[in-house]
């Protein structure tokens, strides 16, 4: 299955690499293992891939990284020597570039290295770090997401910047009142109502948002919660095979590249998506009438931060978000 | 709403407990899906545990966002190697007649509008 397939790639990996070898079997298991990874377990599927989904699966490795990295695995020296040339200087400077600091950008160099030499023994096996390549991503992608962690393990920063307390549950400064003051009744109906609608509208909107698919939630966190740029977004899903792309994208008008304004597109269709469902909970769970919904609507809209209203529809061309990227 | 959107998803994130069995995805499967390797099948066990955790959410997100300085830092010599040496010379003599505090200065710069702006116009179908 697959054989001849195999024993093309692995004679090309021994030609780009003549001073170092990675014996067949390791090669071939270690492909086994990718796909095992990647075909059945991802899926959480107990469905055997078939021949052509292996076939396709293979042809997309980066087998020349995964044979370097099987070679480096197997402590060849030469593997070693070559993963150097190829590697090192981009570790360095990747490290730099990430921390400030030489001590800092060599504690880290030291720490990567160490996690790829695997100085831990288990059972006998040596746990080193290339272990866990497979090839399916470029070996220097892999080594990019191994330093940005020990970036991260050394400084351990707050992931949410943001001040995020419950939204619903924050008192309202301007409704505020002093109880031994003679307030009115009135007055103090009108701020109980006003947090009655308060928390409807909270909950309709996490009710809003919890019935989006993943994908949808994962555009929305990369933008407003992780701050990325449309142009970042854009080029993520630029990637042919980018599921994020795939989702989104209408299948049959498939391009190589997508403008931040077809992000931007998307996210304004997110926008209105939740907009209908946050009015449709506030009528259906909470029991709303019309007019109540639209006293939750400027409150949900109540904000200086944003510019943009969702009550009506958007022309073309307009911005739904402040946001400038 | 926007705001708000954004302050919900961020308490959505902050709040979401993850059962102590979560095995977090390594860097293999986060660089593969970063670089667009992954089908929609295989990537959608990850991107639902990435709308549930934030630091896998971060460092995806730090991997997408440092992408262009990545690409630079691979090949650091490339600008370096492109400019002539009358480049370099004139880039020297610019350096030395530019004045030190930028409002003695007046640059005219003119924008080009993206002319790709309605290549992508598809139906996202959300």
């Amino acid at each position: 299955m697959c054989a001849q397939l195999l024993s093309e790639r692995y004679a090309e990996c021994r030609r780009a690499y003549p001073r170092f070898e990675v014996p067949f079997e390791e090669f071939r298991d270690a492909i086994a293992a990718a796909a095992l990874k990647y075909l059945v377990e991802a899926r959480q599927s107990d469905v055997e891939p078939s021949l052509r989904d292996l076939d396709r699966f293979i042809g997309e490795l980066k087998l020349p990284d995964l044979y370097l990295g099987l070679g480096c695995l197997r402590s060849d020296e030469h593997a070693w020597w070559e993963f150097d040339r190829q590697h090192r200087s981009f570790i360095e400077r990747w490290t730099r570039h990430l921390v400030s600091g030489d001590t800092n950008a060599d504690e880290i160099v030291d720490s990567v290295y160490v996690e790829l030499f695997g100085t831990r023994m288990v059972a006998g096996v040596r746990q080193s770090k290339f272990r866990s390549y497979t090839g399916r991503g470029s070996l220097r992608g892999w080594l990019r997401a191994i330093i940005l962690n020990a970036a991260v393990d050394l400084h351990r920063a707050p992931k949410l910047e943001v001040s995020v307390d419950n939204w619903s549950d924050s008192s309202d400064e301007s409704t505020r009142q002093d109880p031994s003051s003679p307030e009115t009744e009135g007055s103090m109906l009108t701020t109980i109502v006003r947090q009655r609608y308060r928390s409807a509208t909270a909950a309709a909107l996490d009710q809003a948002l919890s019935a989006l698919d993943d994908h949808e939630t994962l555009l929305l966190l990369y933008y407003h919660v992780e701050g990325l740029k449309l142009r970042e977004i854009a080029r993520i899903v630029e990637q042919p095979r980018s599921p994020m792309r795939q989702w989104f994208e209408r299948r049959s008008s498939r391009q190589s590249r997508v403008h931040e304004s077809t992000v931007m597109r998307w996210l304004n269709k997110l926008y209105q998506k939740i907009f209908k469902r946050f009015q449709s909970e506030l009528a259906t769970t909470h029991g709303l009438r019309p007019e109540e919904i639209e006293i939750c609507t400027s409150i949900a809209a109540d904000d200086p931060a944003c510019s943009i209203s969702l009550s009506r529809p958007k022309r073309q061309g307009e911005q739904l978000s402040q946001r400038k990227d | 709403m926007v705001r708000l959107v954004e302050l919900r998803l961020n308490t959505r994130l902050r709040d979401a407990v993850l059962p102590e069995s979560t095995v977090h995805p390594d860097e293999d499967l986060m660089n593969a899906f970063v670089e667009g390797q992954l089908t929609d099948v295989e990537s959608r066990h990850l991107v639902s545990h990435l709308v549930r955790c934030a630091t896998c959410l971060h460092l995806t997100a730090q991997m997408i966002s440092h992408e262009p300085e990545v690409d630079q830092l691979d090949n650091p010599d490339v600008s370096a190697q492109q400019q002539s040496p009358l480049q370099r010379f004139l880039d020297s003599l610019a350096r030395g007649l530019v004045p030190p505090s930028n409002e003695d200065a007046v640059f005219a710069y003119e924008e080009k509008e993206p002319s790709e702006a309605n290549e992508n116009d598809d139906d996202p179908g959300v």
